[in-house]
């Protein structure tokens, strides 16, 4: 019975390590196959006719699904110290809702036509509502994943009406029939047009990302860094499958829109961040920004697919997944960090929090090789896929096309300032949370446990990894774009024709160099140091509330862009909450309607199913 | 030998660095009427600095030890960037423009975080005010290495320097437009009228100077220095890319010319020190702003 209890009581370690060794199987699996390359179609047919489980793998997916799993096993580990720490009641419930949800994305990508994908589309909502959720108790959960659940069924209405096009024009519903297909003008409009609002919903463009900032910073961390690393891609693998695979033609404007789009939403999320006083608000505005930068890259390639110019929008492209990958990468980082503060510290206030670095030496490096990989230093991930999209913007003004001409620049420019803003709120982030003294008396309690820095510290390491040896990601890039990168092994990447080329090896040898000489420097320095306290105009003992707060650290910014915030953000919350409470009310009238309680009623129900059956199978017996 | 060329360039660049501030400041106070320190006057504040202990609040971390020499450092990897007097810079292979703007960035971002890493008042202040005009300031200097880099349709910097000096003078008017934005930026990026003032210590006018308040002895010897290579760094590429001629095969004639020009280009600076007072810090995204404007107008007129 003893024995019993503590298996029971330790089983979910054993599911966590059990999911993580899957899912680094399924990783290896990626890479192995996607090496092989070639593209398979699985099928299981169910009792019911007409609907059968349709899978199909092909390099786009690969590269997806290694992604997901790749974060996802790093993601249990991390897991492991996380709900130990926080001591949740139901250890085995959060265990499985998390990993269902990660293999449901896994299943989303594989998915090959409506009925499989939609099913899991809407598992993968579904459970991580469920995870939104968690903390039920506490208000501002309640409210946020309310917001969230309407708005991604909103979103996967329109998905599905996307989909009813393309059946309409392919009277099929398999997604390995629709390759290629040329629709006319009206109904590409349509789609797109469905498109951008479905899966815009779920990866948060501006105007439809209003659960996003919401549902991020509630969410247990570790399913903060699975939705923000993980989640709002797979959108964005969809939106490639459509333009890239599915339809063979389309106007130049749709790729101008989401050029927009994506620029619009990159500045609106960095300014939101740049405010955002809670540690994970603040990095769920810039997931925003980051989706934004994912998205500049697919409309500039949406742009240069139309305009067949196959090199612009292979360099585009591979910049989007480059970005895909190393967001991935390092907003998980970000949040697991997060999370290691917050349940240690109690609190994910700045105002409140400071001098992290004394407790915590380890996690505060690991955070922030995450943050310079955040705001694109060289020589980490972020860097190198920031300068494809730079590349692919300028190169993207040579071709003589008048739109493109106007709108290039500008996103460019947006770019550039969005690079600059993401770096103060990276500095706010880090140096008000990280370094000086604590604001209010907070204290680690214990140290960060070493499973956590495990995992953060094997993500600090693969953002180095790509960063300083990007080749091995562009291998596989340049196994899906049409025209490949050119890439010399260890010492450059060349863009087309001639225009840039860098060394990212190189680059970050001499940074890595100039640490180590750090080191010599320092020691020679600190021989000749003396302590003492912070110079404060000569007064001693300042209290520690003299510290810049953030919100002064952000207030010039703020006080800068003041049209923006004084009237935009309320108009989305205004909209949305008023769309939530609606249909919110309107399911519960529904509800007492069909749920009424007068008997005749349900046995009306009966008959009618039964009919239906009936007349089921008739058609299909 | 272009290593050596290179070697030798970046060794010009930082032995010369000091004594172009030196100038800046001799000038400005000559022009005022007063008679001023000598122009190596900084050489011999970097070496008193050198000698002096450090003193390190005790509420520091190691970022506070790191961030001065990475700046330092990561100014330097820019200076391998540069051509000074020659297109054989150590990193000319992987000389491009975004990797300088964003290399650039590593050193802000770690003056940045030296500023809030005491717990000091004066820290944040310089940290928050440094990063928001930064920030304002990067899609200029985007958009100037933008232009260039169409223009001469590369975006590695030492082609842009031999392009640049084989071809006759093509958009004479988007250059003056850039060169203008370019100046707006310089002066944003090392603090100084009408952005910032760098000789008071005043709370007001504080931008760069609160936030290496903390920094002292051989700390701040690095910081001053990393501001001295800082200046250069602008003025060098304003004086390369934009006076292309004063420049032969001969590397001897080539450094005398460097130098005329690098002094040239210091003297609008002290003029423009010593006409205006610096600017209210809210009117400071005014003048991003027109920097902004002129570097779309060089931009458009590329085209035009």
């Amino acid at each position: 019975m003893v024995f019993y209890e503590k298996v029971s009581k330790d089983l979910w370690k054993f599911l966590e390590v059990c999911f993580s060794a899957i899912y680094i199987g399924i990783f290896l699996g990626c890479i192995a196959l996607f090496i092989k390359g070639g593209n398979y179609t699985i099928s299981f047919s169910t009792a019911i006719k007409h609907i059968t489980y349709l899978f199909y793998i092909d390099r786009l997916s690969l590269f997806f699904i290694g992604i997901v799993a790749f974060n996802g096993a790093i993601n249990n580990i991390y897991a492991l110290d996380y709900i130990e720490e926080e001591n949740y009641d139901k250890k085995i419930l959060i265990v499985m809702l998390t990993n269902i949800f990660i293999l449901s994305m896994i299943l989303v990508l594989l998915s090959a036509n409506v009925f499989t994908f939609i099913l899991f589309w809407e598992i993968m909502s579904i459970l991580s509502f469920f995870l939104v959720l968690w903390d039920f108790k506490k208000e501002e959960n309640y409210k946020a994943s309310l917001i969230y659940i309407v708005m991604t069924h909103i979103g996967t209405a329109f998905i599905l009406l996307s989909f009813i096009g393309f059946y309409i024009n392919t009277k099929t519903l398999d997604f390995t029939n629709w390759q290629n297909i040329s629709l006319n003008q009206q109904w590409t409009i349509w789609i797109f047009l469905f498109s951008v609002l479905g899966f815009g919903m779920k990866a948060g463009f501006l105007g439809l990302h209003n659960w996003l900032p919401k549902a991020h910073p509630v969410a247990p961390s570790f399913v903060s860094a699975l939705m923000s690393g993980l989640m709002i891609k797979i959108p964005i693998y969809m939106f490639i499958r459509y333009y890239f695979y599915f339809i063979k033609q389309y106007p130049i404007s749709f790729g101008l829109l989401i050029l927009i789009i994506g620029s619009a939403t990159m500045l609106f999320g960095i300014l939101n961040a740049s405010i955002q006083n809670r540690l994970k608000s603040m990095l769920a505005y810039s997931s925003m920004e980051n989706i934004g930068i994912i998205v500049v890259g697919l409309g500039l390639s949406m742009i240069f697919k139309s305009l067949n110019t196959v090199y612009i929008y292979s360099l585009a492209l591979a910049a989007t997944l480059f970005h895909i990958l190393n967001h991935s990468l390092f907003k998980s980082l970000l949040f697991m960090s997060a999370g290691s503060v917050i349940t240690k510290t109690h609190t994910q206030d700045m105002s409140e929090l400071g001098g992290v670095i004394k407790y915590a030496p380890k996690l505060s490096v690991i955070t922030l090789i995450g943050i310079l990989s955040l705001v694109a230093i060289p020589p980490l991930n972020g860097f190198i896929s920031e300068w494809l999209l730079y590349q692919g913007l300028l190169l993207s003004l040579k071709i003589k096309t008048s739109y493109v001409w106007i709108v290039s620049p500008i996103a460019a420019s947006i770019l550039a300032l969005t690079g600059g803003i993401a770096m103060l709120s990276s500095v706010k982030y880090f140096g008000i949370t990280f370094l000086g003294k604590p604001r209010k008396d907070i204290k680690i309690k214990s140290d960060i446990g070493n499973l956590s820095l495990i995992s953060t510290g094997f993500l600090a390491m693969a953002c180095i990894f790509t960063g300083i040896l990007p080749f091995f990601v562009l291998y596989f890039i340049n196994n899906i774009i049409p025209v490949p990168i050119y890439v010399r092994e260890f010492f450059e990447i060349k863009t087309p024709g001639n225009f840039g080329s860098i060394a990212p090896f190189s680059i970050g040898m001499l940074i890595i160099f100039a640490l180590l000489l750090n080191i010599y420097i320092n020691k020679y320095i600190s021989k000749h140091s003396v302590y003492y306290q912070t110079w404060a105009c000569g007064q001693e003992n300042i209290p520690r509330s003299a510290q810049y707060s953030p919100e002064g650290f952000s207030q010039p910014i703020k006080k800068i862009t003041s049209k923006l915030y004084k009237d935009k953000i309320d108009i989305f919350d205004a909209i949305y909450s008023y769309i939530t409470k609606k249909m919110l009310d309107g399911l519960e009238t529904l509800k007492y309607k069909v749920q009424s309680g007068l008997i005749q009623r349900y046995i009306l129900y009966m008959a009618l199913t039964l009919i239906l059956l009936m007349w089921l199978s008739k058609i299909y017996g | 030998m272009d290593k050596v060329i290179g070697v030798l360039q970046l060794v010009l660049f930082v032995a010369i660095a000091p004594a172009t501030k030196g100038f800046i400041h001799k000038l400005k106070l000559n022009l005022r009427g007063q008679k001023g320190p000598s122009i190596i006057q900084p050489y011999k504040d970097i070496f008193k600095l050198l000698k002096k202990e450090s003193i390190i609040s005790q509420d520091a971390s190691f970022i506070s030890r790191i961030a001065p020499i990475i700046v330092l450092l990561a100014l330097i990897v820019n200076v391998c960037f540069i051509p000074v007097f020659s297109p054989h810079t150590l990193l000319s292979f992987t000389g491009d423009v975004i990797a300088f703007i964003y290399v650039f960035g590593l050193s802000t971002f770690f003056m940045a975080l030296y500023g809030m890493d005491q717990g000091s008042a004066f820290g944040g202040l310089g940290s928050a005010r440094e990063m928001t005009i930064a920030s304002l300031a990067e899609p200029t200097l985007m958009m100037i290495m933008f232009t260039f880099s169409l223009e001469y349709n590369t975006s590695n910097i030492s082609e842009i320097f031999i392009r640049v000096h084989n071809s006759s003078f093509s958009v004479p008017i988007a250059y003056v437009f850039s060169l203008l934005a370019l100046f707006f930026v310089s002066m944003a990026e090392n603090a100084r009228i009408p952005f910032d003032n760098p000789e008071t210590h005043l709370e007001l006018t504080m931008v760069h100077e609160a936030m290496i308040l903390e920094a002292s002895g051989k700390y701040l010897a690095i910081f001053e220095l990393s501001s001295y290579i800082k200046l250069l760094l602008f003025i060098s590429i304003a004086s390369n890319i934009f006076l292309p001629f004063l420049y032969s095969s001969n590397i001897l004639l080539n450094i005398l010319f460097y130098i005329l020009k690098v002094f040239l280009f210091s003297i609008p600076i002290s003029i423009v020190e010593l006409s205006i007072a610096k600017f209210r810090f809210f009117r400071i995204p005014d003048l991003l702003m027109i920097s902004f404007t002129l570097a779309v107008l060089g931009f458009v007129l590329y085209y035009a």
